[in-house]
């Protein structure tokens, strides 16, 4: 009992505490990752350019939980510096284009590429299926099969599905990727 | 959601955010200026800097950005200490909430750096200085090969820079461009492309693909922002160009596609976007012409053009593998055409591309010199003078492609969907997008011509550009003709290696069999085509394995892909002298 309640405890202190957790936002360019980063941060639809380098942004989506998030471009040649920003991740947010049905194969290999690194290992993922009012998007459940995310067994993964511009689902994937934050810590600590 | 007065809280930021995006974009046109004077301007001087140990106190540093690295030098040393090795992993921020002023931020994955400036222009200038130091920093390994693996693109701070110092760089990349800075210089040299295709800004980075022009980073942000159905944005740089992206784009280009879709420009429905304009002027304007397609000309209606009896479409010159030839017996053809007695008069409400020609097409027949539209005439002039990247892989055997115009149809049948369907046959790209542009269906079914699609028709003339264009353009790889056969069948039968991998990369389905019980394999296998065969059955194994929860992208797959589709698309003989003698 005391065990828990201290566990309980020391999961409570990892986010009233001074640090937010590091949550990674990657994906394809153009899947909307800035976008939901402001989105988050201002509940405004911020007009982006394409990200050429990163943003980086301390949020509270759910109230008593901060995150750092960590948004950074996608254009094919600038993946390789992904990789620099694994180190101490609490936390990854994938997001996906839905309607870009001819990339989802691409984008379905640079996430199971990010996973592979041993600094992501058990990592949670929150995978969101964007940009769902644009026309013929993928469902959820779609996006889902196509990425083969019922193989990631070693880690807790969740999707959402999401418009960025509406806000519609943003707040679900956050407080779903606070809870799976949580759980993280309070195993690896 | 974010409650009111969380988003009052926010306000600050709110400014923060917006100021580092207005950075990003002012450091893009400072950097390009850079670029042009080819001048350094030293990035160096004092600095108060937060200590990060012990009681958090401030000292007055030298501080210099060399070898895309931030440095700093302790008073009295001589040698400098690295603070970040590489400026591409940084961002600067603003800082509000101290009772300092001037204070900046430097992050990194890793790190946080907390400076000060002696004021506020120097805190302008240190902002703007490592952010263009930033932008410089992709830009140089923009002009880097595909291939480059992160640890060459990182230089570790503990061995001297392995890079050349900044000066050096362009030098050393004007003797030895990279085969992405000669495609970017290609690129760029089509006519219209080094000015944005919709405000025109100079120097464009971006590009919309299957529109086919360049723009620069503001409009690509609202092309990104309509979704990838209307317009699929990519670097120029940044991202890696498949090769039948270049052939698409060779074709098109800012001129012809402005002729297009900027044909009637009304400022009563939106005003032409430039280069300092608004975003919502800018996003207004993009809307206008490009969703709504309010300045694209519509095609001559039967009494518009009563004088012409009939329309065709000029055909895009073959190009054979021995390109010179092919060329010198272009141009003979072109003059013929052009002697052939254009009737000078453009046709009513001049249409793009249109012209006037007599038809000395043999489908007429009788001989008579009926008036006849050809659509794509003019555009094709424009085109010659551009160095296309090699073969589209065109290999064209239909005996009905000799003459240098589709075979003539009734005025009555002009619309959107066959004109699409004749330049596809054509493979004249222009006058595809004129006709999308009109509204065409890109997956429209031609009842009379055995229920084919534009993409089917593309199969025919073996051309990767007009089937990637189709394909960009939202045809689906998945519809039958009347006989049940896809766009897949029709690539095997006719023995099209490259439109195969095309087909398969977008995933068509492999097991569909036409009417008469042929999967596109037993096809390939009884036609002998060992390189259809070898990729299909790989295809399918990459298919059981993705069942058997194996590995789906296996690297092996896609390495023979890969090869398969660059060999298409560059040396399409090679692949031709293989089935020659495998049959």
């Amino acid at each position: 009992m005391g065990l828990l309640l201290s566990r309980l405890y020391s999961v409570f202190e990892s986010f009233s505490s001074e640090t937010p957790a590091r949550i990674l936002m990657l994906g394809l360019d153009a899947a909307g990752k800035t976008s939901i980063l402001y989105k988050v941060k201002l509940n405004e639809n911020v007009h982006t350019i394409p990200t050429i380098g990163f943003n980086v942004e301390t949020v509270e989506p759910v109230k008593g939980v901060s995150f750092t998030v960590w948004d950074v471009g996608g254009q094919d040649k600038i993946r390789p510096l992904w990789r620099f920003y694994y180190q101490n991740t609490e936390g990854l947010i994938y997001v996906v284009d839905s309607s870009d049905r001819e990339r989802i194969a691409e984008s379905r290999e640079e996430l199971f590429g990010i996973l592979d690194s041993d600094e992501m290992r058990e990592v949670p993922v929150v995978v969101i299926a964007n940009k769902q009012d644009l026309p013929n998007a993928l469902k959820p459940s779609e996006v889902a099969d196509l990425m083969t995310l019922r193989k990631l067994t070693s880690r807790k993964w969740f999707i959402q599905a999401a418009c960025a511009t509406t806000g519609e689902g943003i707040f679900e994937a956050m407080s779903e990727m606070a809870n799976m934050v949580k759980e993280y810590q309070a195993k690896s600590h | 959601m974010i409650g009111a007065g969380t988003y009052r809280k926010f306000g600050r930021a709110q400014l923060a955010s917006e100021r580092v995006l207005s950075w990003n974009s002012y450091a893009n046109c400072s950097e390009d200026l850079a670029n042009v004077e080819g001048e350094e301007t030293p990035m160096e001087g004092y600095l108060l800097k937060r200590t990060s140990k012990g009681f958090k106190s401030w000292v007055r540093r030298w501080f210099s950005i060399e070898n895309n690295q931030l440095l700093y030098m302790k008073r009295g040393s001589r040698e400098y200490s690295v603070m970040e090795e590489d400026v591409k992993l940084c961002t600067v921020k603003l800082i509000y909430d101290t009772d300092r002023r001037f204070c900046f931020e430097v992050l990194s994955p890793t790190r946080s750096h907390t400076l000060q400036a002696e004021s506020d222009q120097n805190l302008q200038f240190w902002l703007n200085n490592i952010q263009v130091a930033i932008t410089r920093a992709y830009k140089a390994m923009e002009h880097r090969s595909n291939s480059v693996d992160a640890d060459e693109l990182i230089p570790n701070s503990s061995s001297t820079p392995s890079s050349p110092s900044l000066t050096s760089t362009p030098n050393s990349q004007q003797k030895q461009p990279s085969k992405s800075q000669q495609r970017m210089d290609k690129l760029l040299a089509i006519p219209g492309n080094n000015h944005c295709c919709d405000c025109g800004s100079p120097d464009p980075r971006w590009s919309s693909i299957n529109l086919g022009v360049t723009l620069c980073i503001e409009c690509s942000g609202i092309h990104r922002s309509f979704g990838v159905h209307m317009s699929k944005v990519r670097s120029i740089t940044l991202d890696a160009w498949d090769p039948e992206l270049f052939k698409v784009m060779s074709e098109l280009g800012n001129d012809v596609v402005n002729r297009i879709y900027e044909a009637n420009l009304n400022d009563s429905i939106a005003v032409k976007a430039t280069p300092e304009c608004s975003r919502s002027i800018r996003e207004s304007f993009i809307r206008a012409k490009y969703i709504d397609k309010a300045f694209v000309s519509k095609l001559p209606g039967p009494k518009s053009a009563s004088k012409a009896k009939g329309w065709s479409v000029k055909r895009k010159p073959k190009r054979s593998p021995s390109k010179d030839v092919a060329s010198s017996k272009d141009n003979s053809d072109e003059e013929a055409d052009l002697t052939s007695g254009i009737m000078e008069a453009p046709v009513e409400g001049a249409v793009l591309s249109v012209s006037n020609n007599s038809s000395r097409d043999s489908d007429s027949g009788l001989g008579v010199s009926a008036d006849v539209i050809v659509f794509g005439k003019e555009i094709e002039n424009i085109g010659r003078n551009i160095d296309l990247e090699s073969s589209d892989g065109s290999d064209i055997e239909d005996a009905d492609d000799t003459t240098s115009t589709t075979s003539w149809e009734d005025m009555s049948k002009l619309d959107p969907n066959l004109l699409l369907y004749k330049a596809a046959q054509a493979r004249n790209l222009p006058v595809m997008l004129e006709a999308l542009a009109n509204k065409a269906d890109p997956n429209w079914v031609n009842q009379d011509d055995k229920g084919m699609t534009p993409l089917m028709k593309a199969v025919d003339t073996g051309s990767l550009t007009v089937t990637e264009f189709l394909l960009l353009n939202g045809a689906k790889v998945d519809r039958k003709d009347k006989l049940g056969r896809t766009p897949l069948h029709h690539a095997t039968i006719k023995g099209h290696t490259g439109q195969v991998c095309q087909f398969l990369k977008r995933g068509a389905n492999l097991h569909d069999e036409d009417d008469s019980g042929q999967d596109p394999l037993k096809i390939a296998i009884s036609a002998a085509n060992a390189d259809i065969v070898t990729l299909l059955r790989l295809a399918k194994l990459n298919e059981d394995m993705k069942e058997d929860g194996g590995n789906p992208g296996d690297e092996t797959f896609n390495d023979v892909f890969k090869d398969f589709s660059h060999m298409a698309s560059e040396n399409p003989e090679k692949l031709k002298r293989k089935e020659n003698q495998d049959q």
